[in-house]
């Protein structure tokens, strides 16, 4: 049948080179959560309103939903689970455990991987920017205020670093 | 099938000097009129659009329609000749690109053309690609003035447009020298309003004149009912957001000064 045709794939994942044959109809959700057992990955819509399923493409945040796998060949893909040292936490996940910034944590993961995307490419957000950043993710838990306010630690404990 | 990855150019943006635009674009490129042109690749994501210092100085319609669009994920995907194709009467880049008189380069099995923004969308969803046709490019003049952008819609954020505005204006000692009108929701396709634009010519450009010029661009819109909004909702927005864009294009014009 047409379309059912394996496709060479060659990504990283977390620092890890990865040579697959996907299918062209996999999504990027579906490759990391299914076949890599990386289970930060949330499906929460599946249409690119909620953002649970967010990752990083090459550092930049993305629908993993709205992907094909076989589009992210030639690319770096980062999860939550890339985020941390050696099972420590990133400093943007202590700020989230710190200021109280999660509740249910279904949305913490692609909450704390847009926050990364934001504070590579602005170090100093204002809250504003914060919030039109994270327009993306909802929260139904924590009323958004702590998880702004877990961004903002971020970025000034690295500013005085 | 055509494997976009070999077509050169489709994720740029650079600016090309009016003497190689002209060689480059010759008589097709006629609107050009001789002005530099920014050349932006159909494959260039909305998030570099909001970002691009090119085109935040050039096009700052552009650049402030582009923040508009969906959320952070999205616009780190989706592509300026993806939101113009989709052919969207609301879509965020639709209405800075007649505001800006673009021209849309075309490629295709039979060759190349080159169509202008007003020109390309035929109606809802509708465009004029032919099969086989893809959209490789968008010109920008470098027209001097200033521009600006601004949408209503039924959220701040993550939703579709009620109600857009793009416009460019160039003052010249207090008087508008060049204007362009254009509204996204207002028609079943992205609307130019020239009639409006040409109310400002040779007059101050100040409130009174661009509250004129809204109306003028009200009486030009066919909006319709629909679940966002009402058509007589549209029609008052309409005068209100191409004022204040206009008072926006006009401070921005001081500020580039």
């Amino acid at each position: 049948m047409k379309g059912t045709e394996k496709i060479s794939v060659k990504l990283m994942v977390n620092g890890v080179v990865h040579q697959i044959e996907a299918s062209p109809r996999q999504r990027l959700l579906d490759f990391l959560r299914d076949d890599l057992d990386l289970k930060s990955v949330k499906e929460g819509c599946g249409v690119g309103d909620c953002g649970a399923c967010t990752v990083l493409l090459d550092g930049k945040a993305v629908h993993s939903c709205l992907m094909m796998t076989v589009e992210a060949d030639g690319h770096n893909v980062n999860t939550l689970e890339g985020l941390g040292n050696d099972g420590e936490l990133s400093d943007l996940q202590q700020s989230f455990v710190d200021k109280g910034a999660i509740q249910c944590g279904f949305c913490t993961s692609g909450m704390i991987l847009t926050a990364a995307s934001i504070l590579t490419e602005n170090p100093a957000p204002s809250p504003e920017e914060i919030k039109r950043a994270l327009a993306g993710n909802l929260c139904r838990c924590t009323g958004y205020q702590k998880i702004i306010e877990a961004v903002t630690d971020t970025a000034e404990k690295r500013r005085r670093a | 099938m055509i494997d976009l990855k070999r077509l050169p150019g489709l994720m740029e943006i650079r600016e090309i000097p009016a003497a190689a635009a002209a060689e480059e674009w010759g008589p097709a490129g006629l609107k050009l009129n001789g002005k530099a042109v920014l050349s932006i690749g159909a494959l260039t994501t909305i998030h570099r659009l909001e970002t691009d210092p090119l085109i935040l100085q050039q096009a700052p319609a552009l650049a402030k329609a582009a923040s508009c669009l969906g959320s952070l994920q999205v616009r780190n995907r989706a592509t300026l000749g993806g939101n113009l194709a989709n052919g969207a009467p609301t879509a965020d880049t639709a209405a800075p690109m007649l505001a800006l008189d673009a021209l849309l380069h075309i490629w295709g099995p039979a060759g190349e053309r080159i169509v202008p923004a007003d020109q390309f969308w035929t109606g809802p969803a509708k465009n004029c690609l032919k099969d086989e046709e893809i959209l490789l490019e968008i010109l920008l003049p470098c027209r001097g003035g200033s521009s600006a952008y601004l949408k209503q819609g039924p959220r701040q954020a993550m939703d579709i447009g009620i109600l857009s505005a793009a416009v460019y204006l160039r003052v010249e000692k207090g008087l508008t020298a060049e204007a362009s009108i254009a509204l996204g929701g207002a028609a079943s396709v992205p609307l130019s309003c020239p009639l409006a634009a040409e109310s400002l010519h040779g007059r101050p450009a100040e409130a009174e004149a661009f509250a004129r010029a809204g109306q003028l661009a009200a009486a030009a819109a066919n909006p319709r009912n629909s679940r966002r909004a009402s058509r007589a909702y549209r029609l008052e927005l309409i005068p209100v957001l191409v004022e204040r864009a206009l008072l926006q294009a006009r401070k921005g014009q001081e500020e580039i000064k």
